[in-house]
């Protein structure tokens, strides 16, 4: 069985319909990228899955049926979200995220500390305000929050969007380590990225998937690239 | 300097400090639905007034206000609470609904207090009375558990922001998304938010019940300085309420040694146009 099975999800902003009906599946340990343009619906999609819109059809996540669940409940069954921005939390300091990403798990310590220690200058700044963090700092700490309630599924909004190349490399020596440890469900804009996590590829467009396959044959075929050109 | 002073601030200035409790105290219920929530809580006044009524309710049925005064809040937190849950939680983000729907819900709770009191004023007893000397001050002792109480609740509050619970609603508050996605009730933050400035607010009626008479229209005498000091002192900020409620309770307390009451009010509400004129500008510069 599927970890994660979504069929006919429909999602609508006000009489607009954003999502026209999606199906996908992701396998345990696998990763599935979704790849489109922007406003292609990726986001939205991966909002509707952790259970942060409504919207209708059916989502099945480790054999539940969590079509009606609130998010809070989905994260708690195992399903993490990193959203793409507002990723933290105004106000409060680094030190407070993590103590929070650890509330419902307070024997993982050990597991959040090795999590950490991926990203080290998070550890020099734990009495900052998350807001004043750069870019790619807060995804950083998006990634260790996500990662510290150990989930079986991980959805990553484009992690590697907007920062530097160093910390794009930084980020990616991260998803590498995330796949290891969990199914990943990414969506990313960046086809280097996307390529170096691999795995099998949706191409979507217009709220529906128009291509799907392994993403070194996409890419290698050239449907990525023209699907991605204006 | 002192003479300038002394002219400023007669033999009685606890009173103003007094005033300045109030108006933390009346404000404090409002800085979580409206300064942390958003809900333009135009019911803020009528859980201050099920405060008030509930330390009459209980000077009725056990000859002393004091039980009432320490239910009060329960009452009116679970009111606020059941208001939330029926009808508040599907409208924020929506400014405007909450303030008809508080609206409707004013009238309602009024006009209930009207049919079980009647609109006949009614009186709380000071539990403590009389009066006394502190620091050269003439000092009315029921005024003195009014200060203690907001400076108590306010501490207590700074507290609790400190702890992990406190985290976990500020977090509620400020991206609820994310804390959703993180695996915290978000509705449940937001409803526990709600039921304690509703507690806050009916504690406030209840304490400053002995001070005034009892009507109906009880809590709407407090909205306005509400919502007055929460805008001046930033929704959300609890220093800020501090200090708005400083300038403004502080202002017509002195007021109102030289004028008559409504001057006063005219004069406070000046200070507060200007004052929030003023306040980017030294907000900027800070």
């Amino acid at each position: 069985m599927s970890l994660l099975t979504v069929h006919d999800l429909r999602v609508s902003y006000g009489p607009t319909e954003i999502i026209h009906g999606i199906d996908l599946s992701v396998e345990r340990g696998e990763v599935l990228t979704l790849i489109g343009l922007n406003g292609a619906g990726k986001s939205t999609l991966l909002k509707a899955i952790a259970g942060l819109l409504p919207s209708s059809g059916r989502v099945e996540f480790d054999g539940n049926d969590v079509s009606r669940w609130r998010g809070a409940r989905i994260n708690r069954a195992g399903l993490a979200y990193v959203p793409q921005v507002n990723g933290v939390f105004a106000g409060l300091t680094v030190a407070d995220h993590l103590e929070l990403a650890r509330h419902f798990r307070a024997d993982r310590r050990g597991l959040q500390d090795e999590i950490l220690a991926w990203f080290p200058v998070l550890g020099e700044r734990l009495g900052q305000d998350a807001q004043t963090l750069s870019g790619g700092q807060r995804k950083m700490l998006s990634f260790v929050m996500a990662l510290s309630c150990e989930p079986t599924l991980v959805l990553l909004d484009e992690p590697t969007e907007g920062v530097a190349p160093v910390v794009r490399q930084q980020l990616v020596e991260a998803l590498h380590q995330v796949t290891e440890r969990a199914s990943v469900l990414l969506v990313e804009q960046n086809l280097d990225t996307a390529l170096a996590v691999g795995g099998r590829c949706l191409v979507v467009e217009r709220g529906m998937i128009v291509e799907s396959g392994q993403i070194t044959e996409l890419a290698a075929s050239g449907v990525i690239e023209s699907r991605l050109s204006v | 300097m002192s003479g300038v002073l002394a002219t400023l601030l007669p033999v009685d200035s606890f009173s103003v400090v007094a005033l300045v409790a109030t108006f933390v105290l009346v404000a404090l219920g409002l800085h979580f639905s409206f300064g942390l929530l958003g809900v333009v809580n135009m019911v803020h006044g009528e859980f201050i007034l099920v405060g008030g009524y509930a330390a009459f309710q209980f000077q009725d049925w056990l000859g002393s206000p004091v039980w009432g005064m320490l239910i009060a809040p329960f009452v009116a937190a679970a009111v606020g609470a059941l208001c939330e849950w029926t009808l508040l939680r599907r409208l924020y983000r929506r400014p405007l609904d909450t303030l008809m729907v508080t609206f409707g819900l004013s009238l309602l709770i009024r006009q209930g207090t009207q049919l079980r009191f009647s609109p006949n004023p009614r009186r709380v007893r000071d539990p403590i009375g009389g009066a006394g000397h502190l620091f050269g001050y003439n000092v009315p002792w029921w005024r003195l558990v009014i200060v203690v109480a907001a400076v108590v609740l306010v501490g207590a509050w700074l507290l609790l922001d400190r702890t992990s619970l406190g985290i976990r609603w500020r977090a509620a508050v400020v991206n609820p998304d994310l804390a959703e996605s993180m695996g915290y009730s978000v509705s449940r933050a937001r409803t526990a938010l709600f039921a304690v400035g509703c507690g806050v607010a009916g504690l406030a009626g209840a304490l400053l019940a002995p001070l005034n008479t009892l009507t109906p229209q009880y809590g709407l005498r407090f909205l306005v300085n509400s919502f007055l000091v929460v805008i001046l002192g930033k929704p959300g900020s609890m220093k800020g309420l501090v200090i708005a409620a400083a300038v403004l309770g502080g202002s017509l307390g002195i007021m109102q040694f030289h004028m008559s009451t409504v001057s006063g009010q005219m004069i406070m509400l000046l200070i507060a146009v200007v004052a929030a004129r003023l306040r980017p500008l030294v907000v900027a510069r800070a």
